[in-house]
């Protein structure tokens, strides 16, 4: 079982809203459940859940207003900071945004930029449904499968490394192409670890659709029914989950989707709308984006992977629209003639599927509050460069903070005594 | 620009149905239509869309201040086809509000209720009042920022937009 920190308050009065014999517990903004702050009221009946009141805005930075201070080049490395974990697919739908305005002006990206582009997203998706992976099976306590996924989601972390040159906000995009090519030895390299990776994700299907404490968490938790879902919007993963199928890469395709990829697109669904539903999609998904990945190094063109585009970007209203690896993410962009957007506008995927888990948590138990949130994947803001390690016994706390340098030193030490163990 | 059939077919609809109610329609792009219409005409065309072509996701709702002093608000939602290989076609609905100043429209959460997060959203950040909405309070915006500001419009300033409109008059 997940650790809980639930305080709980006293019980409601004067609330004209809420029924007789209910009580309020606040979940978060530092919650059990996610790394990122949110807040749920939970209000609740003996141990079921009666209502939710989400509250979020706790991380808002003002990138959208900051967005119309800043160069379209300068705003690239900004949207790259959205999100940590999906910060390619966010500079993915701005390029394409601007490359949809110049494309009515004779601009052409090189397709093998389109390429090496959708290879990255695809990597991004392998490795943020891993980790998701992960986080759910901590979230049910089965700490095992938690350390062995991230293990795995190792793989395509140290791909992206060595393709773009960092593990976090990747900076490979620019407008009219890519800022780095693929060597051979890369694209060799591509391969080999997505062969791995597929081998191990098949071992976790096979766990998830077999091990008890995976499906007695999972199964009948956090029902979102499809008729709910077409009401509340619900897009992604825990759209498909429910067994709609809506898939942007599929319907609206962009990147190296629009060629040939596309006809073997299959989109995922899965009909039991639960939260073992979301596992199956997730994993499933997961081991589709390795194919596309290994289809894309095989069909790779060549050529050259950039094109100098023009400084001024022409007036237009543009709306671009990508999958994310938590569902589907709008860039609405106006430009006015300038090298600076007039109005960028940015959607995310969790703020789609928020009233979606509001929907989930209702008529389930306090206890299973923190798998059902966690079954959307929520966007966590970003990574610190940190660690902190707390005793787990309370009297005798011991706490660790480490910098940057200190976690590098301490990682060079450990690899050179241990064997990885991938070799 | 290849076959637009598609996005014509449902402007065409859109026009046999609404008539006059449909102030522009164009397709900029493809698998993309743009309409105006004017403000309570909005709840009909979505009602309309859901039960002819079954368009029940909407996707964001963008909130603009546009160069010609007017709050327009832009409802992005998309007709998905039953999955035969054809693609999705995009429509940006697009609606002004009459006062600049006291901007106000007609709630959209009774026809479609997954909007109205999108719509508180666009409340905080552009000051765009929806009548009928269930509970129009702060989403995204801290608790204690002044009331009546509103950080998406022109007129409110960063730091660092200061500075570059200083530099200006001075030069």
């Amino acid at each position: 079982m997940a650790k809980k920190k639930i305080k709980v308050a006293s019980p409601k009065t004067g609330c004209a809203a809420c029924m007789p014999n209910t009580m309020e517990i606040p979940l978060g903004p530092q919650h059990p459940a996610l790394k990122e702050p949110e807040h749920f009221l939970l209000e609740v009946e003996g141990e079921i859940i009666v209502n939710v009141t989400p509250r979020i805005g706790y991380v808002h930075r003002g990138i959208e207003k900051l967005a119309e201070t800043k160069t379209y080049s300068q705003n690239l490395t900004l949207v790259e900071r959205v999100c940590g974990i999906c910060s390619h697919v966010h500079s993915i739908s701005l390029v394409n945004a601007v490359e949809g305005i110049l494309s009515k002006h004779d601009f052409e990206v090189p397709e093998r930029a389109q390429y090496i582009r959708t290879i990255i997203l695809e990597l991004e998706r392998v490795h943020s449904h891993i980790l998701w992976l992960g986080i759910a099976a901590h979230e049910i306590g089965f700490d095992t499968l938690f350390m062995l996924s991230w293990r795995d989601r190792e793989l395509s972390m140290d791909l992206l490394e060595e393709i773009t040159g960092n593990r976090v906000n990747y900076g490979i995009n620019e407008i009219g192409g890519i800022r780095r090519n693929m060597t051979k030895e890369q694209l060799d390299k591509t391969i080999k670890y997505m062969h791995l990776t597929i081998e191990r994700l098949d071992r976790y299907v096979e766990i998830c659709l077999k091990e008890d404490t995976i499906r007695l968490r999972t199964q009948g938790v956090g029902i979102l029914l499809p008729s709910k879902a077409k009401e509340l919007c619900t897009c992604g993963p825990t759209a498909r989950a429910s067994g709609l199928a809506v898939d942007i890469r599929y319907d609206d395709p962009y990147s190296a989707y629009k060629g040939a990829l596309r006809d073997i697109l299959k989109v995922v669904t899965y009909d039991t709308n639960d939260v073992f539903s979301r596992v199956v999609v997730r994993l499933i998904e997961t081991i589709e984006a390795c194919k596309y990945i290994i289809w894309l190094v095989e069909n790779m063109p060549d050529g050259p992977v950039f094109a100098k585009p023009p400084r001024k970007i022409p007036e237009a209203k543009i709306l671009s629209r990508t999958e994310a690896p938590r569902g589907e993410l709008i860039h609405y962009l106006w430009s006015n003639n300038t090298n600076k957007p007039y109005r960028l506008k940015i959607t995310t995927p969790t703020l789609a599927n928020i009233l979606s888990v509001s929907e989930m948590l209702k008529g389930d138990y306090i206890a299973d509050s923190t798998i059902s949130l966690a079954s959307i994947d929520p966007c966590f803001s970003c990574e610190d460069r940190m660690i902190t390690i707390i005793n787990k016994d309370r009297r005798k706390s011991k706490v660790w903070t480490w910098n940057f340098d200190q976690l590098r030193k301490y990682s060079r030490e450990w690899n050179a005594k241990n064997k990885r163990w991938k070799k | 620009m290849s076959d637009t059939k598609r996005e014509q077919k449902v402007i065409d609809a859109l026009k046999s149905q609404f008539g006059d109610k449909i102030l522009e329609a164009e397709i900029p792009a493809l698998r993309r239509v743009n309409i105006k219409v004017a403000d309570p005409d909005q709840l009909e065309v979505f009602a309309f869309a859901k039960e002819k072509w079954n368009a029940w996701h909407m996707v964001a709702i963008s909130g603009v201040d546009t160069p010609e002093k007017v709050i327009a608000c832009i409802y992005h939602f998309d007709i998905i086809p039953p999955h035969n290989g054809e693609t999705a076609v995009t429509m940006n609905l697009r609606v002004d509000c009459a006062d600049y100043n006291n901007p106000k429209l007609t709630s959209s959460s009774e026809v479609i209720p997954g909007v109205q997060f999108f719509e508180r959203e666009t409340h905080d950040l552009l000051g765009i009042f929806f009548e009928g909405h269930p509970d129009l309070s702060r989403l995204i915006l801290p608790e204690d920022f002044p009331d009546g500001v509103h950080p998406l419009r022109k007129d409110f300033l960063l730091e660092i937009q200061k500075e570059e409109a200083a530099k200006k008059a001075k030069k």
